[in-house]
């Protein structure tokens, strides 16, 4: 995988000042900085040519958030929810996902780094101070971006576990479709962060999931996590339904399970590949070669585009199997999807919030290696 | 500054399409206005060898003044000092924007004259040209419009004719040359509307990826030529037809749900005032019933049968067709 480094660097005058963004300038010496008042600016000149969103990659931002840090995912009303808490550090992303919702969302033409450490953490604290006694929070980073993809640059991540790993109300997940996990390896992460891969066959990445690692490199950094004392969960996500599909799942969990302890496996989620229908056109635009848009799509009642129910059903049963086969206590979790699809494909699903509470809190107890045991 | 003159119509070079964006298009209502009133506006010219001119905005006008036979025009005229190309350019494209809209096929000659002559950035075309063209601002969409240009002659000439819009016409300019060829005979024969036009060519990109397969084998497989050109059907008849077929292609296994559904309908016998019907793309977790009555009889009959085929084994797989489709047996289909 070939090192992120950006075309220019744009900073914020006040954001300048942040260790975090000298950090970066530092790291990237050599490359073109030019600062300006608000990352606002930026809006007022969108890169022109046919493709701006990527062309938009090619600059990372540095900025202060002045917004908030810490965000419950809003879920969807029709489905049943995880009731994920979402960070944005970093918002967007150098790997090239074909499918990648930030296409959708982003206006922004760069990567944007978040320089206001202190001020994160402050308001980590705040969000934490108000969960209910015994209540467990999942918080993950990998939501606008990919959790490593830029952690040698910027150290964020290296920041939130050693946040993290004194708190007995949270678990942070760091998610990544990268193997650059040489900076976790030695940190002191009190058994409170969790670090996940986003998994899918190997035709999958080479065609849909551009830039970043294949399988194999995935999984060799899931077990030297898994060494170091992490744990490590796994996101089949998204399921794509393709001819054969079927044979290379399955070919993945094997692979999967000859890698990594399932005992040291905080969780698996389960989600078929779902988009808003105005990214199809950008796929197709963005990447002429990928067959996602050819799938067979209906629109869903959250306004997305997903496959049928029935070939989400037979995927999430398939897979949901296999994974039981290799350990039956795996903890499994659809993500997005509505009562009678888990009803369908899990044969059961948790009734309410505390139930989904309770099933992930339980897993962590039960993981061998999990460091301090939540409350 | 530009002089206003009364010309000779022959003193104007018809042959200098430099600045022309007009293209096809009917020109009805304008020889009747200025049959009816005369030229209103002077053309925009410039002086070329001092008694000659070259066009520079008004090339639907100065064709109509030729038809009803008019031999004096006026004209701003200017000198080449007074009006360089690239403001020529500008002039000839923007003349127009408040009297009439482009269709797709002037608006890429726009483009293409505030690109080469105009010496517009590309930023200001996709900012500000496209939105104001109604196009999205995107450097894609400038991308395929230009690419448009390239496009067979009579292809533009229909696509100008029917008046078809950018999202249904734009994606056609990436296919081969061969494709559109084959395509573009399909809707000569069917002439769908902008709305239809769009669905086939998105479905028809999304069945060869699907397929893994180039566009034109997929008009070969799906027989589109024939099919549209069927003499025993009627023109709307036809486009049903084709639509149809590549409908079933793009979502075989919707298709089929819905055919089955439709079936499991009708083996519950229910009365002809009831419809029942599954949710969208069958996204959902309850079919729909409506009916209508005209007495409390019939509000009685209609009630004992809903009662009677709720124990229809048909009802049951109706239920499991939302989360499970169906059965083994049935989900091949020959194609």
């Amino acid at each position: 995988m070939k090192p992120y480094r950006p075309a220019r660097i744009v900073v914020e005058r006040e954001a300048r000042r942040d260790p975090l963004a000298r950090r970066v300038l530092d790291f990237y010496s050599g490359v073109p900085v030019e600062e300006v008042e608000r990352a606002e600016e930026l809006l007022a000149e969108p890169p022109a040519g046919p493709d701006p969103f990527g062309a938009g990659k090619r600059t990372l931002l540095l900025a202060r958030f002045r917004g908030t840090f810490v965000k419950p995912c809003p879920g969807t009303a029709e489905m049943l929810c995880c009731h994920y808490v979402v960070l944005s550090p970093i918002v967007n992303c150098p790997l090239e996902c074909t499918y990648c919702v930030l296409q959708s969302y982003i206006n922004r033409p760069a990567i944007t780094v978040h320089t206001n450490v202190e001020e994160c953490l402050a308001q980590i604290d705040e969000y934490l101070a108000a969960v209910p006694p015994g209540g467990l929070v999942r918080i993950g980073t990998g939501e606008l971006a990919d959790s490593l993809v830029l952690e040698e640059p910027t150290g964020w991540a290296e920041r939130l576990v050693h946040d993290v790993a004194g708190r007995t109300n949270a678990v942070l997940e760091l998610k990544t479709k990268t193997a650059l996990v040489e900076p976790l390896l030695g940190l002191d992460h009190g058994g409170r962060t969790v670090v996940a891969w986003s998994l899918n066959p190997e035709v999958i990445i080479r065609r849909e999931e551009l830039k970043t690692v294949g399988l194999e490199e995935r999984l060799e950094a899931a077990a030297r996590v898994q060494a170091a004392g992490y744990l490590a969960a796994f996101h089949f996500d998204p399921l794509i339904h393709y001819p054969g599909w079927e044979a290379d799942y399955r070919d993945l969990v094997a692979r999967l399970a000859q890698a990594v302890d399932s005992r040291r496996v905080a969780w698996v989620s389960l989600g078929s590949l779902r988009f808003l229908p105005g990214l199809k056109t950008v796929i197709k635009a963005r990447f002429p070669k990928s067959r996602l848009p050819g799938g067979e799509f209906v629109l869903g009642q959250d306004k997305k585009l997903h496959y049928l129910a029935p070939l989400r059903t037979a995927m999430y049963r398939a897979v949901a199997g296999w994974l039981k086969e290799w350990d039956e206590e795996i903890l499994i979790y659809l993500c997005m999807e509505r009562d009678s699809l888990w009803d369908a494909a899990l044969g059961e699903r948790p009734p309410d919030r505390a139930a989904v509470e309770q099933r992930f809190r339980r897993r962590l107890q039960a993981v061998a290696s999990f460091g301090t045991t939540p409350s | 500054m530009s002089r206003i003159e009364e010309l000779t119509l022959g003193a104007i070079d018809e042959a200098d399409r430099t600045f022309c964006v007009s293209f096809g298009g009917n020109l009805g209502n304008l020889e009747r206005s200025m049959a009816a009133v005369g030229q209103t506006a002077p053309l925009h010219v410039r002086s070329v060898d001092g008694d000659r001119y070259q066009l520079v905005t008004g090339f639907r006008r100065a064709q109509v003044l030729r038809l009803l036979g008019r031999t004096q025009v006026l004209g701003a005229v200017y000198s080449r000092e007074e009006l360089p190309d690239p403001k020529a350019a500008r002039l000839a494209v923007f003349d127009n924007f408040g009297v009439r809209d482009y269709n797709l096929v002037e608006q890429a000659r726009a483009v293409e004259l505030l690109l080469d002559v105009g010496e517009m950035a590309e930023a200001e075309l996709v900012n500000k040209v496209l939105p104001a063209m109604g196009l999205q601002g995107h450097g894609r969409v400038l991308q395929r419009l230009r690419r448009l240009l390239v496009v067979e002659e009579e292809f533009l000439e229909t696509i100008a004719e029917e008046g078809w819009p950018a999202r249904a016409v734009l994606p056609l300019c990436a296919w081969r040359a061969d494709a559109r060829q084959a395509f573009f005979e399909v809707v000569q024969a069917l002439r769908p509307g902008a709305n239809k036009l769009a669905e086939l060519v998105t479905w028809i990109e999304e069945i060869a990826l699907q397929r893994d397969k180039p566009i034109e084998s997929v008009l070969v497989d799906l027989k589109l030529r024939s099919r549209s050109q069927d003499e025993a059907l009627s023109p709307p008849e036809r486009l049903r037809q084709v639509r149809e077929v590549v409908r079933r292609a793009r979502y075989p296994t919707l298709t089929r749900m819905e055919r089955r559904a439709s079936e499991l309908v009708g083996k519950l016998q229910l009365s002809p005032y009831v419809t029942v019907r599954p949710p969208e793309g069958f996204e959902g977790d309850a079919y729909e019933a409506r009916f209508s009555f005209a007495s409390p009889e019939e509000l009685g009959r209609i009630g004992r049968r809903l009662v009677e085929a709720s124990d229809d084994p048909s009802a049951v797989e109706l239920r499991s067709l939302l989360t499970e489709g169906l059965p083994e047996d049935e989900e091949e289909e020959k194609p």
